[in-house]
């Protein structure tokens, strides 16, 4: 769906900084280098630290029911050491003083949802808003984006130089309800504005994908291989040349719709074309290109209608599940390592759909889906809790992996890549009243939410991470705290505020 | 029905005729769209635009074009909404994970066609004489990109591809050069797209009339779902689809083939909403009890499709029927009678029965809504933001030991009776029949709440099962419509459907239930024969 979207928006076009040198191939396979900002920018480069890195991170399930959570720490005050069963993997990964709770947020509904609010609908009323930090669109379309999202905001401040401006990916592979199908706006986490209009940028949820998009010129050390590779991408230079010219021949001749899709066609091929045209950054300690990941896992199918009619069996023999394990390792790694050979700077991580139906069999043996185990599917009270929290702490754990890698991973100055980088992790709910349903305690809520804040960059937890209470603020402050540790210092959409004591 | 022509005459045929004449000088080949449209005929014309191959579509193209497929398109193409159907091309979005999909893709194909020297000769056709056989290389090319653009390449176009030859240098292999042509034709537009540009229309802003190639790319998609075979190129480019004998005949061809079997059984999996059935164990032998049916009564028996409805016997496996409680067929599959079991028609399929289940069973709203809303293509909509409901939680009565029955409240609730007074009664009409097709007199684990199986149509009758509610749809009227309403959506990719399109359907309907009832093959040829069929209109630009 496209949008226009008001330019009284805090869409920012600033220059990025970078200390680093992009290689082009030259002619006749002469590596040039030149310092970035001379290729991609006519503003003067200056020396810098290394670059700043943003995640935002994003999970499609409330983190508690039946009146209370096992994901909120008990105390306000230090992470460590008051973790909760949704958060142990902070401690388990050993991050818990770089990453921050901040609990008890909040976003206001109404029927004419006002600013940063989202409508009385649930599902999926607030992704939009965490990303966006603009309200609910009304008739219908309030799970749709609104304006550009955090991660294209920080993009377009941090991207300069690198190879790609986002890497949009999607952990869980399908919608596993229903059609199985792309679960509409429920599966796309960031959006851009292009020309005036919001496009959503649809995820790449293909770990190969994935793989291929960012590591294409990777040359492997072999001698011999490192011949064929060349060969071959010469080779995919010429032939993408050809498409991509083709594309554009092509686009005056078509009708005005059609040339807004074939436009944005030839632009993604142009965009392969300069990722063609770049040489791989050379091997170091910290950037190499990972082993292949071999074929996709196979897409798990939808549970709605099993065939024998039993619907806990249909998650006990592996519907609704595409081994989201290996797929979120996968494409953590792949970020990681896009950060350290600075491949990109911002990253998209979308584990699960909004109302997120993945089998939780395989990832903590609970024999339903997520959502279903916010409705009691595993019971309720601190029994469903323990387990609906444990599906919250496999989205932590792979989060948290991704944090301990950064914080262990020398940058180009020598200091831990984690201390540039800021990471977001927030929930598609809370839990408390339903206004649906005229109900309290419940997971289809925006009271108590909770937000991840983690990394060192722009001084964040200069002090070990905290739980913090914030009752009544908008999640996304939270978000914002982070946007403004990597420079974004401005509101998120209509909602404004951060949480500076995250600073100190 | 008496059809006019609008414009001024033999006027415009001239200005036409001379512009095509100056057209000609410059090398243009074709005319300029032809004459003026008659007035029916620009009435029916629909909005077309670019329309992506679906991942299905790409599957069965590569297929067809070089005998292989890799196994892992899902997995790599992004995944294509559903609405229900699955190629709604003004929903479709090019992405950075479309094209470093079909990048890969290509690179699989191509390295695969090069892995097998049987296959990869077959594809090029000729011997090259060296490593920089350009004769044979253009001869490839010309003959490969026809089939893979579904039109003759441009000289220019054989031209640029040619240059791909190159690479054979390099390398000092032809099949390098092979190789490098297959991807990119893989990625190309061209492929990735079915393209139609045509020839304006005088008289008729923003229609244009499709070349013959552009004919046979929507005829061999609508019928098979796949890119034009050698033949129906070579009819293009005889002109022998400029007619609507020679669609007729190349339609009549291409509905003999399996593969239109296999299309049409893709149309209803999406239309009636069981295209996530798994294809093994029990869900395969519904899936083939479905498409038994729709093959006797479209292909075989050229039936009305209401008879998809009031089938008194349907296709099982002794599995199957066991299942299901019906009589074995015997030893292996077979035409089974349903006799005084209740059941009749597709309404008593597995397949069927599945489509609109929640909260881990029958759903008797959602099944109401399947029957209303892709049957009778009416339009019930989401319950309004002021009533508050939360339709992601099963209804609850207040009474946790309620029956289904008493749970399911909304139909006769103020404020929910509205909408839910058309669906669930119909819903509650094949409750003993569960989300697998069995048959069942008391809920699920619930054997003190009986299902007594009745249901309402409303402002129809009173019913009891799938066979008396079939009665009761075709008392109410419509089905016809709806049903070509439905395979009109597929065949043009669009969901939303505008006046032009409303039009042409009515018509459509009328003419091919001619012989009482509408049957499918007959409202195709009379699609494909119409003369819109050879036009598009321009969508408007958002």
């Amino acid at each position: 769906m496209s949008k226009k979207f008001n330019a009284d928006s805090p869409v920012h076009h600033g220059s990025g900084i970078r200390g680093r040198r992009v290689f082009l191939r030259g002619l006749g396979g002469v590596i040039m280098t030149l310092p970035f900002l001379e290729y991609f920018s006519s503003k003067s480069a200056k020396a810098a630290g290394p670059p700043n890195r943003y995640v935002f991170g994003f999970g499609g399930t409330s983190i508690g029911f039946s009146g209370g959570d096992a994901v909120i720490p008990t105390n306000v005050g230090p992470l460590a050491g008051n973790l909760s069963v949704g958060l142990q993997p902070l401690a388990d990964m050993g991050v818990t003083d770089v990453v921050s709770a901040i609990s008890g947020l909040y976003i206001g509904w109404n029927t004419n949802p006002g600013p940063g609010e989202r409508v009385i609908q649930w599902h999926s009323s607030t992704p939009a808003i965490l990303a966006t930090g603009l309200r609910s669109a009304l008739n219908g379309n309030h799970e749709y984006l609104q304006g550009p999202t955090n991660d294209q905001i920080v993009a377009e401040l941090l991207h300069a130089g690198t190879d790609k401006k986002v890497l949009p990916y999607r952990v869980q592979a399908a919608y596993y309800r229903g059609d199985n199908g792309t679960g509409g706006a429920r599966g796309t986490i960031s959006a851009r504005v292009t020309n005036g209009m919001v496009e959503d940028v649809p995820p790449i949820s293909s770990p190969r994908v994935a793989y291929q998009s960012l590591f294409t010129g990777f040359v492997p050390p072999d001698p011999l291989d490192a011949a064929k590779a060349k060969q071959l991408l010469d080779r995919r230079k010429s032939i993408i040349d050809l498409v991509r010219g083709d594309a554009e021949t092509l686009i005056p001749k078509l009708g005005k719709a059609d040339q807004v899709r074939m436009q944005r066609h030839f632009d993604e091929l142009r965009a392969l074309e300069l990722k063609l045209d770049q040489v791989a950054p050379p091997m170091t300690a910290t950037c190499s290109q990972l082993p292949d990941p071999g074929d996709d896992p196979p897409i798990g199918d939808a549970v709605e209608a099993p065939a024998s009619g039993n619907y806990t069996d249909a998650y006990a023999n592996g519907g609704a599940y595409s081994d989201e394990e290996k797929r979120a390792t996968l494409m953590g790694d792949l970020i990681y390592m896009a950060f350290c050979c600075d491949l990109s700077r911002v990253a998209s991580f979308m584990f699960t759909y909004g109302q997120c139906f993945l089998n939780m069999k395989p990832v903590t043996g609970a024999s339903s889906d997520l959502h279903e185990i916010s409705h009691y599917s595993m019971g309720g009270g601190a029994a469903g809790q323990i387990e609906l929290a444990k599906g919250v702490a496999w989205h932590v754990k792979h989060w948290a992996r991704l944090i301990q890698r950064l914080r262990d991973t020398q940058d180009s100055d020598g200091s831990p890549i984690l201390d540039h980088t800021a990471l977001v992790m927030a929930f598609e709910g809370g839990w408390g009243q339903d206004p649906e349903q005229g109900t309290m305690g419940e997971a289809h809520s925006s009271e108590n939410m909770m937000v991840l804040v983690g990394g060192r960059a722009g001084g964040l937890h200069k002090s070990p991470g905290q739980h913090i209470k914030a009752n009544g603020r908008h999640p996304c402050e939270a978000v914002s705290t982070a946007m403004k540790a990597v420079g974004i210092d401005k509101p998120l959409g209509e909602v404004s505020g951060t949480f500076d004591e995250l600073f100190t | 029905m008496a059809r006019r022509i609008r414009g001024q005459g033999p006027l415009i045929p001239l200005i036409g005729i001379g512009l095509l004449g100056v057209a000609g000088c410059v090398g243009i080949i074709g005319d300029l769209g032809g004459s003026p449209l008659e007035e029916q005929t620009e009435s029916e014309v629909t909005v077309s635009g670019l329309r992506r191959l679906t991942a299905q579509e790409y599957t069965t193209t590569v297929q067809d074009l070089v005998g292989f497929v890799p196994n892992n398109v899902r997995e790599t193409l992004p995944i294509d909404p559903l609405l229900p159907f699955d190629n709604d091309f003004t929903f479709q979005k090019a992405s950075e994970a479309l094209i470093q999909g079909a990048d890969l893709l290509a690179g699989d194909i191509a390295e695969g066609i090069n892995a097998d020297p049987a296959l990869r000769n077959k594809l090029v056709g000729c011997t090259p004489s060296g490593t920089m056989d350009a004769g044979c290389f253009r001869s490839f090319i010309t003959m490969f990109g026809r089939r893979a653009f579904r039109r003759p390449l441009a000289t220019s176009e054989v031209d640029k591809f040619a240059t791909l030859l190159a690479h054979a240098s390099v390398s000092g292999d032809f099949y390098t050069a092979v190789d490098s042509a297959i991807r990119a034709f893989l990625q190309h537009p061209a492929f990735l797209y079915r393209v139609e540009i045509g020839t304006a229309v005088p008289g008729s802003p923003g229609v244009s009339k499709l070349s013959d190639y552009e004919v046979a790319t929507r005829l061999s998609y609508l019928i098979i779902g796949s890119t034009p075979e050698e033949w129906l190129l070579d009819e293009a480019q005889a002109g022998n689809l400029a007619t609507p004998e020679g669609l007729r005949a190349a339609t009549e061809k291409l509905l003999l083939e399996d593969r239109a079997k296999t299309r049409m059984s893709r149309f209803h999996e999406l239309w009636l909403g069981y295209s996530t059935l798994t294809k093994t164990g029990i869900s395969a032998d519904m899936r083939a009890e479905t498409d038994a049916l729709i093959s006797r009564v479209v292909f075989e028996e050229k039936r009305p499709w209401t008879d998809m409805l009031t089938s008194q016997e349907t296709y099982l496996t002794p599995e199957l029927a066991t299942h299901y409680g019906l009589p074995s067929p015997g030893a292996g599959p077979g035409w089974v009678p349903y006799g005084d079991s209740g059941r009749k028609g597709i309404l008593s399929q597995g397949t069927f029965l599945s489509a609109s289940s929640k909260f881990g069973d029958t759903s008797p709203t959602q099944r109401g809504l399947l029957v209303r809303s892709r049957l009778f293509c009416q339009v019930i909509p989401h319950p309004p933001p002021e009533l508050m409901v939360n339709v992601d939680m099963p209804p609850d009565s207040g009474d946790p030991n309620a029956c289904k029955s008493e749970r399911y409240y909304m139909a006769t609730t103020t404020g929910c009776q509205n909408c839910h007074r058309l669906t669930d009664p119909i819903g509650f009409g094949l409750e003993r029949y569960d989300a697998s097709g069995r048959y069942r007199e008391t809920e699920p684990n619930r054997p003190d709440c009986p299902i007594d199986g009745s249901g309402v149509f409303d402002g129809v009758g009173n019913f009891n099962g799938p066979s008396e509610l079939a009665d009761l749809m075709l008392k109410a009227g419509g089905v016809d419509n709806c049903v070509g309403e439905q395979l009109y959506r597929y065949a043009v990719g669009r969901t939303e459907l505008d006046h032009y399109d409303h039009g042409f359907v009515d018509r459509l309907v009328t003419e091919s239930s001619a012989a009482g009832g509408l049957r499918l093959d007959q409202f195709i040829l009379d699609m494909v024969t119409s003369d819109a069929i050879r036009y598009r209109r321009e969508e408007a630009a958002k």
